[in-house]
């Protein structure tokens, strides 16, 4: 068996342009990479875009739904809806702008050691921030939605604000504990290769 | 820096830099779906990353690091890749170049042998093994050359034992 160093050379033939008729197809393959890089960056910003249209898109639906109760229903258009309309618009908002933050920045350009670290803290940081996200959220949200629908004959009673917020909570809780398993393991990784380069 | 400053520039880090990259992405996969994908991945970050290459360290360092970044904390996303070819006309081409010879016996043992390392063993043989000195590997991972140095020490012990069993 041959030393490492000596092995060096078989190493790196794996891939080696060697040849001077081989650099137009380096080039090209230089080019394709570069095409399918850039469409790649283009796909997860539509993605991006389609969130951001789904979200306008539920503002213009509780807007519609607003509408076609004071006009459609006859019932009053009071300050309380209005204010309701404007909490679920603002909720929404807020589901938008900490979704954009909870995008973890890139650190990937800093030696391993500083980027294994930050994205221990972020990760660690983000389980805190969805709480909170949900917190506020439903403070503003549920609240909203209620004030629009106040007195509105299929939903006369008050018992569904509670029914939908109990269960916020409960789909909320159980998508958490999901997310702990999952990153569980992902911390203990982290910590074992943060302990290798320290 | 203007979208044709970036693309000039990720096509000369392409020039120079695209074989060590994906033979560091060859290394931490087991298959060639998993370099492709892994390489597509490390491809990605490196043109995200371009805005913010400043120039103070080398690029090949620079281009490393993020080549690292990226295997150590890379799993398979099986569906995101499919989500992604079925938008997408072509997939990156094969970066083997028209008269490449298969790897050696000796190489697929190596690579066999660094499979078995822990993570952080795997970057720096890697590293060690694209000739990058103790001080570049320094630089590129956040230790200090006096670490690589006893770390490699133990992990070209290790291979050996690994390579004779």
């Amino acid at each position: 068996m041959k030393e490492l160093e000596d092995i060096i050379g078989d190493w790196k033939k794996i891939t080696k342009d060697t040849f001077i008729e081989e650099s137009a197809f380096s080039n090209q393959q230089n080019k394709t990479i570069m095409e399918s890089v850039i469409k790649f960056e283009q796909f997860e910003k539509n993605e991006k875009q389609k969130q951001i249209g789904a979200a306008m898109f539920s503002v213009f639906c509780f807007a519609s739904f607003l509408v076609w109760e004071t006009f459609g229903e006859g019932i009053s258009l009071s300050i309380s809806r209005l204010l309701g309309f404007l909490l679920v618009a603002v909720s929404l908002a807020f589901a938008i702008i900490s979704n954009k933050t909870d995008d973890f920045p890139d650190a990937r350009i800093l030696p391993t050691l500083d980027f294994l670290t930050a994205y221990k803290e972020n990760l660690l940081g983000r389980k805190k921030r969805h709480i909170l996200n949900f917190i506020i959220g439903s403070i503003l949200f549920v609240p909203g939605l209620y004030l629009m629908m106040e007195g509105h004959k299929y939903v006369a009673n008050h018992w569904w604000a509670l029914y939908g917020f109990v269960a916020c909570i409960v789909g909320f809780y159980i998508w958490q504990k999901k997310y702990k398993e999952q990153t569980s393991t992902l911390l203990i990784d982290l910590d074992e290769m943060i302990e290798e380069v320290s | 820096m203007t979208s044709s400053e970036k693309e000039t520039k990720f096509i000369q880090l392409l020039e120079k830099h695209k074989h060590q990259v994906y033979r560091v992405c060859w290394g931490f996969s087991s298959s060639k779906a998993d370099v492709d994908d892994l390489f597509q991945e490390a491809m990605v970050n490196l043109w995200k990353g371009m805005a913010t290459f400043k120039g103070k360290a080398s690029l090949s360092t620079w281009a490393y690091r993020i080549t690292v970044n990226t295997c150590i904390l890379w799993k398979k996303k099986q569906s995101k890749n499919q989500a992604l070819h079925a938008n997408t006309e072509e997939k990156f081409p094969d970066i083997a170049q028209p008269h490449e010879e298969p790897p050696n016996e000796q190489v697929l043992a190596l690579k066999q042998a660094i499979q078995q390392l822990k993570k952080m063993d795997r970057t720096l043989i890697l590293l060690l093994l694209e000739e990058c000195s103790y001080k570049e590997i320094a630089e590129i991972t956040g230790m200090t050359v006096s670490n690589v140095g006893a770390r490699i020490s133990r992990i070209k012990i290790k291979i050996k034992t690994l390579l004779t069993i």
